[in-house]
């Protein structure tokens, strides 16, 4: 048994020197500018790692240094999720998105409000209206059979109310289809083919939000310019 | 002896890439004739001008009964390895009517090249007016106007019979020059055309120096040269003819000032070559000039003008648009070209005005013209060219765009279109120019932005993303769990309410007492216990009854007998005089908190 979980250690630990040494070479290809090489291989680690935020972070650097600034925020979005308090992450995606003409903390929203909402993960939100729901419900049962303690059963409960509203809200928010545009340019047509007239020209990088799918062609309203219309799903990275 | 053969080789290898160069460049044969009226005294100049071929060609002239033709000249030059031949014929109408030169043909390199045919009009020759002698010759001033000229054929040209007319007036001189145009009104833009001819019956000495004629709100241009014979009173006259194309931009009068020619008139015929060459020395020599012409220009009517007339004026033109390519990517430019050829000067007219074309952004129009004189006659093109920049794929039509010009011979406008164009527009490929990070600018305390660019790769894994949280978020099934056991207590409550009830009662009624302030109070908060305790309403019975209705709820006589002595007490502190009131009421208080404990003790056994 011993040998047995002695060997199994030892697979554990080459693996993570295996993968180690492909960060480093990946690192190494981004230091000689060689972005696709990189992205390559930090493309191989993201199915070991497929929820790792740094992966995510470092293959939208190497689409931004490519010139796919679409590809670029989708990444970046896809890191920011899983780790929205990391800074790094916040700056680039702020960046690339500014410069796509897209804002990252919508207009007259403080930054500081807009950094508190998104301090926690939907999941660790989850975790933490699970814990109100229990504190509320100990407190509750106990003022239920004791009729005593009223008052922390009234913060409990505000305390719930308050959480379930926050994970309401983000969960609102992250169930949304985001899009990115990825293609240089993506044309806004006002039905799902190319027999409908194209309405506007839109740049990589823009955002949107997907509302429905029909024949490899996508729904979509831009909410930054608030127009709406149907683009090709070839030109578009879904989030 | 190798060398002797390699040259030999190279000798005949050489010339049949220089034959393939030819036929590679093409050969062409052009004819044209310097009029195509003319009286039966004129002759007619055939230029026959072949372009590309080497070596003796001759062109096969076709039949022509309608003239006698000789050959004047033969030219063959060569200016860069371009071979071009001239020949010029000299053709003698013999009768008058239509006829045509037919197409003269060369056979070149097993080939056969054709000219196009040219109709010419050959008018008689006006009638020799009948020298009316007139015996009583009384005074000249009698002679004069009984004098008859030579009139030009009815069918001749305005312009021809003007200048044949003017012509017989003045055919008692040995040396004159007459003027005429075409059109003594012509409207603002349409060209006219100017002839002006020197007529000389005697030779003259050297060269004759010829001075334009000026102009006056005109816009002139010489369109070509030619000369010809023309008998009056029956002298022979040789006459040389220069042509202007002219034009009014504006409304107005207009002037055409007399040209003139200064000549040594040949007094002593039959000198040599060497004396002609001194004879003008010490002789004056003598002008002759033009008849002077006035013009009113008109301008075009403004009634029914359409909004694609841009100023020309006259009948002929085309119109034609093209594109550089006719496939192109989204947001990549496409240059149109619209080309409109036609007679006049074309300059003065104003730029094509582009309508809206669907799908595509249009920029602003660039001209430019020119003018080339063609047999005769002064033809002008304009082109304009601007940009489209298709903004979607998909399939676009460019369509007819239209020229309107005024007709001077109809007076209406009449508009051409040019044929509509369809460019496909695939989806674009371009990715955009990326970030400026040129955005400098100072922050103050010796700090400079020089740019903006992301941050640094991350350099490790960061797999732990599991927080506490999160592993609770997971959790699921503690959401149902808590719910479980909410619910539970609350059924718990639901089944003993009862007893709840009484907890409640006697929670709120220790609240009461503990801060009781007057007897009225505690009167209030027992009566309530004793209401949730034992549903009896102490409101308005007796003390009497109300013990009764304890008794009969089982509660114990010495309870009882303490309830009654208590309210009695209550009641005597409520009614009786302040001064009069036994004890104080937080000692009543304790009392009835103590006897309410008890009753509450009475129930749980």
């Amino acid at each position: 048994m011993k040998r047995y979980l002695l060997a199994f250690l030892l697979a554990c630990c080459c693996a993570f020197s295996l993968h180690a040494g492909d960060l480093q070479e990946a690192e190494q290809y981004y230091r000689e500018g060689r972005f696709a090489a990189a992205l390559g291989a930090y493309e191989n680690l993201l199915k070991n790692y497929p929820n790792d935020p740094h992966l995510y972070y470092n293959i939208g650097n190497c689409y931004f240094k490519m010139g796919s600034r679409g590809l670029a925020i989708a990444n970046y979005y896809r890191a920011f999720r899983l780790a929205p308090r990391d800074t790094d992450i916040r700056h680039n995606l702020t960046l690339s998105l500014e410069a796509a003409g897209e804002r990252f903390v919508p207009a007259g929203m403080p930054v500081i409000l807009h950094k508190a909402f998104f301090s926690l993960t939907i999941l660790e939100l989850k975790g933490l209206t699970i814990l109100s729901l229990l504190l509320f419900c100990v407190l509750a049962g106990f003022w239920l059979c004791k009729r005593k303690a009223g008052w922390l059963v009234c913060i409990s409960l505000a305390v719930l109310l308050l959480m379930s509203g926050w994970y309401f809200c983000r969960d609102h928010a992250d169930a949304v289809s985001l899009a990115v545009v990825a293609a240089p340019t993506a044309e806004l047509r006002s039905g799902p083919g190319n027999n409908f007239p194209a309405s506007a020209n839109v740049a990589q990088g823009h955002l949107l939000v997907v509302l429905d799918s029909k024949d490899h062609w996508d729904e979509v309203i831009i909410k930054s310019q608030a127009i709406k219309g149907w683009i090709a799903a070839n030109d578009l990275e879904k989030i | 002896m190798w060398k002797l053969f390699l040259l030999s080789f190279c000798f005949w290898i050489f010339p049949f890439p220089a034959q393939a160069a030819l036929d590679l460049n093409g050969v062409s044969i052009t004819a044209s004739v310097n009029k195509t009226s003319i009286t039966l005294e004129d002759e007619l100049s055939l230029t026959v001008t072949i372009e590309g071929a080497a070596g003796e060609i001759v062109p096969q002239l076709p039949s022509m009964p309608a003239f006698n033709v000789y050959q004047r000249s033969f030219v063959q030059q060569t200016n860069n390895f371009h071979i071009t031949t001239t020949y010029q014929y000299v053709l003698l109408p013999r009768f008058p009517g239509k006829t045509t030169i037919g197409p003269i043909t060369l056979d070149y390199g097993n080939k056969t090249y054709k000219t196009d045919p040219i109709s010419v009009t050959v008018y008689r020759s006006p009638r020799q007016p009948a020298q009316t002698k007139t015996r009583n010759t009384t005074s000249t001033a009698t002679q004069k106007k009984a004098k008859q000229y030579a009139q030009a054929p009815a069918d001749m040209p305005a312009l021809e019979k003007d200048l044949y007319n003017r012509a017989a007036r003045l055919g008692n001189k040995d040396y004159f020059m007459v003027a005429a145009v075409s059109d003594k009104t012509p409207y603002a833009n349409q060209t006219i055309t100017l002839a002006v001819r020197f007529y000389y019956a005697r030779p003259f000495m050297g060269t004759a120096p010829y001075t334009a004629p000026a102009i006056n709100n005109l816009f002139m241009e010489e369109i070509g040269r030619s000369e010809g014979r023309q008998i009056i009173d029956g002298k022979t006259y040789i006459y040389t003819e220069i042509r202007y194309s002219l034009s009014g931009v504006t409304a107005t009068e207009a002037s055409i000032g007399p040209a003139s020619i200064k000549y040594v008139p040949e007094t002593r015929l039959n000198l040599s070559m060497f004396d002609k060459m001194f004879a003008t020395m010490g002789q004056e020599p003598q002008t002759v000039q033009s008849n002077s012409i006035s013009l009113q220009i008109r301008p075009v009517p403004t009634f029914a003008q359409p909004k694609s007339f841009y100023g020309a004026v006259g009948s002929g033109y085309t119109v034609s648009a093209t594109v550089d390519r006719e496939e192109v990517e989204a947001g990549d430019a496409i240059n149109l070209t619209v080309k409109v050829n036609g007679p006049g000067n074309l300059k003065p007219t104003s730029d094509l005005k582009l309508p809206t074309i669907a799908g595509f952004k249009t920029y602003d129009v660039v001209s430019t013209s020119g003018m080339v004189p063609t047999n005769g006659e002064l033809r002008s093109y304009k082109i304009f060219k601007t940009v489209l920049v298709p903004a979607a794929s998909g399939t676009y039509s460019i369509p007819s765009l239209p020229w309107s010009f005024f007709d001077p011979d109809t007076h209406d406008y009449r508009t051409i279109y040019t044929e509509p164009i369809s460019v496909k527009v695939t989806p674009s490929t371009q990715a955009d120019a990326g970030f400026d990070f040129s955005n400098q600018q100072d922050l103050g305390n010796g700090f400079r932005q020089l740019g903006r660019d992301i941050l640094y790769l991350k350099s490790n894994l960061n797999t732990d993303t599991d927080s506490f949280l999160s592993k609770i978020g997971k959790m699921n099934w503690l959401i149902y769990i808590a719910l479980i056991a909410l619910g539970l207590c609350g059924l718990f409550a639901f089944a003993d309410k009862k007893t709840l009830a009484q907890k409640h009662a006697l929670a709120k009624a220790k609240a009461q007492l503990k801060n009781a302030y007057h007897e009225e109070v505690i009167s209030d908060t027992l009566s309530t216990y004793l209401q949730v305790r034992y549903q009896v309403n102490t409101g308005s019975l007796p003390l009497r009854e109300i013990s009764a209705a304890l008794k009969q709820k089982s509660c114990p006589s010495a309870l009882i007998e303490r309830f009654e002595v208590l309210w009695q007490k209550l009641d005597a502190a409520r009614f009786a005089p302040v001064d009069m009131q036994g004890e104080g009421t937080h000692e009543l208080a304790a009392q009835a908190l103590e006897l309410i404990k008890d009753m509450d003790k009475e129930s749980k056994k």
